[in-house]
Formats: structure tokens, C-alpha cells, sequence
């Protein structure tokens, strides 16, 4: 700035960097954000548009054209031992992995956030009875739950289900109720109550809103860890059966041709750590939108 | 909407004009094992469209008391014995269901801090509009009319545009106006102010008690005002309660009040006040500090800080004594009390 030497001359005086940096600046810290976005958005399209992408059915064996190495005889991807085009499975199995990734996360993301919500503002015995299955439920070592209770229901696919959204809603439970713990104390609260609002209201309506953020990141985080259950039990074989494509499974079925196949397991290993990534991103990403001020 | 209204109009057949009465309030918290006395047989009535203060200091019970009126008072750990009549009802004997009708369609609130007491996460028109859900049957678009109605009330310009902003989008004089319309929403009969311009500055804290005046004589219903500044309760009340440790130690129409206390606590509150009209250049505090809640002495409980204290004053309580017409001391000595500077 010009301070002194011409006084009364109002020249606008640019200050700090020139536009072209703010927009660098503004960029970089959109741009993981924006890449986390993409990345889901891309998984969700293969997946959805799987038919239109490619005319081969994930199913479908041709012994004559197995293990044919990508790019050849039509196949973008190449085939797996079974002649099966590769790039179909990838995108049949990506509804599967989205399915775990949001369907099983945001049953447990729901039921979760609701227990934690009444266990912390309401306190007392609930909050006691509650927090006690959350404890029990902590003790034992994840994976061990889950492939104990699916060893109860028998493997597949819905039992898969069953058993993450028994076991983990429980993070959830923890992170609101702690957060309601505070937020109970805000004076809103009781500016709320003094408006003659219901309890439920109360909760859902100004305490909710107030102690979500965290629940919602972790949510995303948790998704991924879902995505990679899902492919640890496929790789196990109790979580997708044969033939049904799911990428956990798919890198199981290609173990053996490692050495001679590389390809096999890597493309489905890529899908997962990228669709991984993306989500990883987006919680950052919303984690720092989502901050109240 | 439900009325609530009182059915007879009278609640004290004494006072025919009593809107709500007080009688024998106490309110005592569990700390640890211990108990404290925080409002300690506290009666008053409040009158149909008159601004009743309370003054004390920090701690005298003047929060206690508001907000054990309409139960808001934690729900464990707190006790609430006495009376509080309104429309024919004992408000303290209502379930939580019966009270919810009373709280901010009958008597509303607004409190200090108008930057905690309201949603971060909500909009303003959100705020508003869900007290007129709660209590009305209002649709959506009457609702935010009303809406836009109440912001114009409490003189927010711009509403339409405002309504859709967040509360850290407003200063704290603004957000104190939100707290406002939204109190009330409903048409309120009371409104309870704890007060309602402590953390505001000064020149905002004179538009809101404007503002609040105009209110009263718009819309026709009765304040409580609560406050710790006996100068903002002597420009806007009518009658006064004094409060100390827990009690209301004398009550009066506010001239008569200031003109001529008949406490000497009241006496050290007036003089403890800055003055424009006089040369002194010093503010008399009151010697000592308030007793301790917890202990239980028998006596006057302002004794300790009282240059007029007899020995009689620490033997025995004294009652609420008639000082003159409308006017009541707890003190002994209540003719030989006099304004320092008068």
C-alpha cells in the first residue's frame, strides 16, 4: 500500500496475490473434494450403466477366450479363467460393492445417530442400558462378530447385511451421544423446551442437526471400511456367492494366476482402492463443509 | 389454537387485575449431598399489561425464579414447592404435556445470551415458524407470513431476505430481536425477560428496551423483566421486587422505590449507582458478599453487610413488613431506613 508519499490520490492499490493465485488457491482446496467426488460419482455410473458400457454378461463363460490378457478379442479387460469378460464383472460387482458401501453404512449410520441421540440427551437408566450393549458389543474384535453371527445365519449376501448392521451402528451410538452430551448443555435447548417444544422435536429437530457432522464423516470413512468387509468376507467366501461378481471375491477367485494373470486381482484391487479413495476424500471434504459456524 | 386463558379473569380476588401470582416460591438444587436454597418463599403477582421487575445480583435467585414459573428448571436435581397461579391453574402442578401448552403460547421467554439461545444449525425463519407449528394451526404460507409480520414487529429490516439468513449472520442486538419474535409468535400473555439486554452494549441495550416497552403497549401483555441493573429496572417498570439471597427483601412501585427504600439493601443498590445529576465522584458498594446458600442461619440475612443491624436482627427472620401503601420491606427497621444522598 502507498501510505505517506501521495496522500490525498485514492489509487486502488491491488493487495496480496494477484487473482490467477486466490483461484489457485481457491482450487487446491476445492480440488480434493472435487476428486473424492468424482471418483464416487464415476463408481455409481459404471455401475449403473453397466448394460450400456459393455454387452457381455458377467456371468457368461467362454472356456475358448479364458484368461485373455486386456485389449484382446474384444475384451477391454480381458477374460478370467473362466472366459468371463473382466470389465463386466467389474461393473456388475461395483452394484454389489456400492450396495454394502451405502446400503449397509447408512442403515447403521441411522439406527446408530437415533440410539446415541436418545441414550445422551435422555441419560439415566436408558442411557445405562444403552451404553452397556454398546460396551458389549465393543469388547469383542470386530471381524470375529460379524463372521461369528454370519456362521450362525449362514453365508450370503443378506446375511452380510445383517450382521454389519448389527455390529456397526455401535461407532455411531458413541460419536452422537458424546456430542449430545455437549450440545444438551447449548442454551437452545433450553430456549426450545421454553417454547413448549415435545421432547422427540427437540432431539430431532435443533439437537440433530447440531451433533450430525461428526456421524456423517465417520460415515464416509465407515463405508469404505464396509467396502473392504465386504471384500474381506467375498475373499473368505461367506459374503457374495458363486457367480455373482463382488470385488473382494473377484481377487479371491484369481489368487492362483498371480504370477501368470497379473491383471486379474489387480483391476478389481484398483476399483476398491479408488472408490476407496474417493470416499475417503469426501469426508474430508464435508467434514470441513459441514462445520457449523 | 387452544386458549388457555383465564376462565374467571381473576386469579387473586384481592387483586382483581392479577394475570399470574406467586405465592411462596421455593426452589432448592442438589449439590453433592448438600442442599441449596436458591429461591426461598419468593410471592408476587403480575398485573395485566404492567412491566414487573426483579433486581438482585448474580446468584440472588432472580434466574431461579423465572424460570421455575414455567418449569425449566433441570429436571433432576431441582425442587419447586409453593404456588404459581395462572389462569385458575397451579402452573407448578401441570404435567410436562399441560405445561407445553403454557410455555411460549401463554407465557413466553427470552433470555441473556441471544448468541447461544438460539439454533446455530437453523435458519431464523425455521426458529420462528416452528413455535407457530407447535402451538397454532397455522398452514405453511400463514406461517411465514406471520413470520414476516414478527420480524417487522421487533423492527428487522428486510424480513423476507433476513428470515432466510442464519443466526451468526445477525449482531447480537439483531439476534436478541429474533429471540424476540419468536417469543412472540404466539400472541404471549406473559413474557418472562432474564435479562434480556445483559450482554448486549449499551447503546443497543436502549433499543431493546425501547423496543420492548413498545411491545408492551402494542400488544398489550404483561413483562417480567429481570435484571441486575436497577437503573434499566427504574426506566422500565412499574412495580419492583428487590431480591437477596433468595428472598424478595422488599417490593414497591418503582418511583416509591427509588425515592424511598425501605431496605437498606435497596438503600445500598441506589447508591452503588452511577448518578449524572449529582457531583459525586465515587459509587458506594455494599461492604461484604452475600451469604454462602448452603448454610443456615437463623436471622436477617442481609445482617452481616447491615450498618442498621440490631441484635435482633440475627436472632429471628423477619416477615415481609407493610412500609407504606404498596409497599413492603423485610426489615426491622424499615422506618429509620433512609436514600444516603437523599
Amino acid at each position: 500500500m502507498t501510505i505517506g508519499s501521495e496522500p490525498a490520490v485514492a489509487t486502488p492499490v491491488p493487495v496480496g496475490p494477484p487473482r490467477t493465485a486466490y483461484a489457485w488457491v481457491r482450487w487446491r482446496g476445492r480440488l480434493p473434494f472435487a476428486v473424492g467426488i468424482t471418483l464416487v460419482l464415476v463408481t455409481i455410473a459404471g455401475a449403473l450403466l453397466a448394460p450400456l458400457i459393455t454387452r457381455y454378461d458377467p456371468n457368461s463363460q467362454d472356456i475358448l477366450h479364458a484368461l485373455a490378457p486386456p485389449g484382446t478379442s474384444g475384451h477391454l479387460l480381458g477374460t478370467d479363467q473362466f472366459g468371463r469378460d473382466v470389465l463386466s464383472r467389474l461393473l456388475y460387482a461395483g452394484r454389489i460393492d456400492l450396495l454394502i458401501a451405502f446400503g449397509a453404512t447408512s442403515v447403521c449410520l441411522v439406527c446408530g445417530s437415533l440410539i446415541g441421540l436418545v441414550s445422551g440427551y435422555l441419560g439415566g437408566r436408558v442411557d445405562a442400558v444403552l451404553m452397556r450393549v454398546v460396551d458389549v458389543v465393543f469388547a469383542f474384535p470386530f471381524i470375529v462378530l460379524v463372521l461369528t453371527i454370519i456362521a450362525i445365519l449362514g453365508p450370503g449376501l443378506r446375511n452380510m447385511f445383517i450382521s454389519i448392521w448389527l455390529v456397526s451402528w455401535v461407532p455411531y451410538a458413541r460419536i452422537v451421544r458424546g456430542e449430545v452430551l455437549v450440545a444438551k448443555r447449548q442454551e437452545y435447548v433450553l430456549a426450545a423446551r421454553a417454547l413448549g417444544f415435545k421432547t422427540p422435536r427437540i432431539m430431532l429437530g435443533h439437537l440433530l442437526p447440531n451433533v450430525l457432522t461428526p456421524a456423517i464423516v465417520y460415515s464416509m470413512l465407515d463405508a469404505v471400511n464396509n467396502v473392504g468387509l465386504g471384500a474381506a468376507l467375498g475373499f473368505l467366501g461367506v459374503g457374495v456367492q458363486d457367480p455373482q461378481a463382488e470385488w473382494g471375491k473377484m481377487i479371491s477367485d484369481a489368487q492362483n494366476f498371480l504370477a501368470t494373470n497379473w491383471w486379474l486381482p489387480t483391476i478389481p484391487g484398483v476399483a476398491i482402492a479408488l472408490f476407496g479413495l474417493g470416499l475417503s476424500l469426501v469426508g474430508d471434504g464435508l467434514a470441513d463443509r459441514l462445520r457449523p459456524e | 389454537m387452544e386458549n388457555v386463558a383465564p376462565r374467571d379473569a381473576v386469579a387473586d380476588p384481592r387483586e382483581p387485575d392479577t394475570l399470574l401470582g406467586v405465592e411462596d416460591l421455593h426452589v432448592s438444587f442438589d449439590v453433592g449431598k448438600r442442599s441449596v436454597r436458591a429461591v426461598d418463599g419468593v410471592s408476587f403477582s403480575i398485573r395485566r399489561g404492567e412491566i414487573f421487575g426483579i433486581v438482585g445480583e448474580s446468584g440472588c435467585g432472580k434466574s431461579a425464579t423465572l424460570r421455575a414459573l414455567i418449569g425449566l428448571l433441570p429436571q433432576s436435581g431441582a425442587h419447586t414447592s409453593g404456588r404459581v397461579t395462572y389462569g385458575g391453574r397451579n402452573l407448578l402442578d401441570l404435567g410436562e404435556r399441560a405445561l407445553r401448552r403454557v410455555r411460549g403460547a401463554e407465557i413466553s421467554m427470552v433470555f441473556q445470551d441471544p448468541m447461544t439461545f438460539l439454533n446455530p444449525v437453523l435458519r431464523v425463519s425455521e426458529q420462528i415458524e416452528e413455535a407457530l407449528r407447535q402451538h397454532t394451526e397455522l398452514g405453511r404460507a400463514e406461517r411465514h407470513d406471520r413470520a414476516v409480520e414478527l420480524m417487522r414487529l421487533v423492527g428487522i429490516a428486510l424480513p423476507e431476505r433476513r428470515l432466510r439468513e442464519y443466526p451468526h449472520q445477525f449482531s447480537g442486538g439483531m439476534r436478541q430481536r429474533v429471540l424476540l419474535a419468536i417469543a412472540l409468535a404466539c400472541g404471549p400473555k406473559i413474557l418472562l425477560a432474564d435479562e434480556p439486554t445483559t450482554a448486549l452494549d449499551v447503546t443497543i441495550q436502549d433499543q431493546i428496551l425501547k423496543l420492548l416497552k413498545r411491545l408492551r403497549d402494542e400488544l398489550g401483555m404483561s413483562i417480567v423483566l429481570v435484571s441486575h441493573d436497577l437503573g434499566v429496572i427504574a426506566q422500565m417498570c412499574e412495580r419492583v421486587a428487590v431480591m437477596y439471597a433468595g428472598q424478595v427483601v422488599e417490593s414497591a412501585p418503582v418511583r416509591e422505590l427509588i425515592r424511598n427504600p425501605r431496605h437498606p439493601y435497596t438503600v445500598g443498590l441506589l447508591s452503588s449507582l452511577p448518578r449524572l445529576d449529582t457531583d459525586s465522584r465515587y459509587l458506594i458498594p455494599i461492604p461484604g458478599a452475600p451469604r454462602s446458600m448452603t448454610e443456615i442461619a437463623p436471622g436477617c440475612r442481609f445482617a452481616d453487610r447491615c450498618q442498621l443491624a440490631l441484635d435482633e436482627c440475627r436472632d429471628w427472620e423477619t416477615e415481609l413488613l407493610d412500609a407504606a401503601v404498596e409497599h413492603r420491606s423485610r426489615c426491622l427497621r424499615h422506618p429509620i431506613v433512609v436514600r444516603r444522598d437523599a
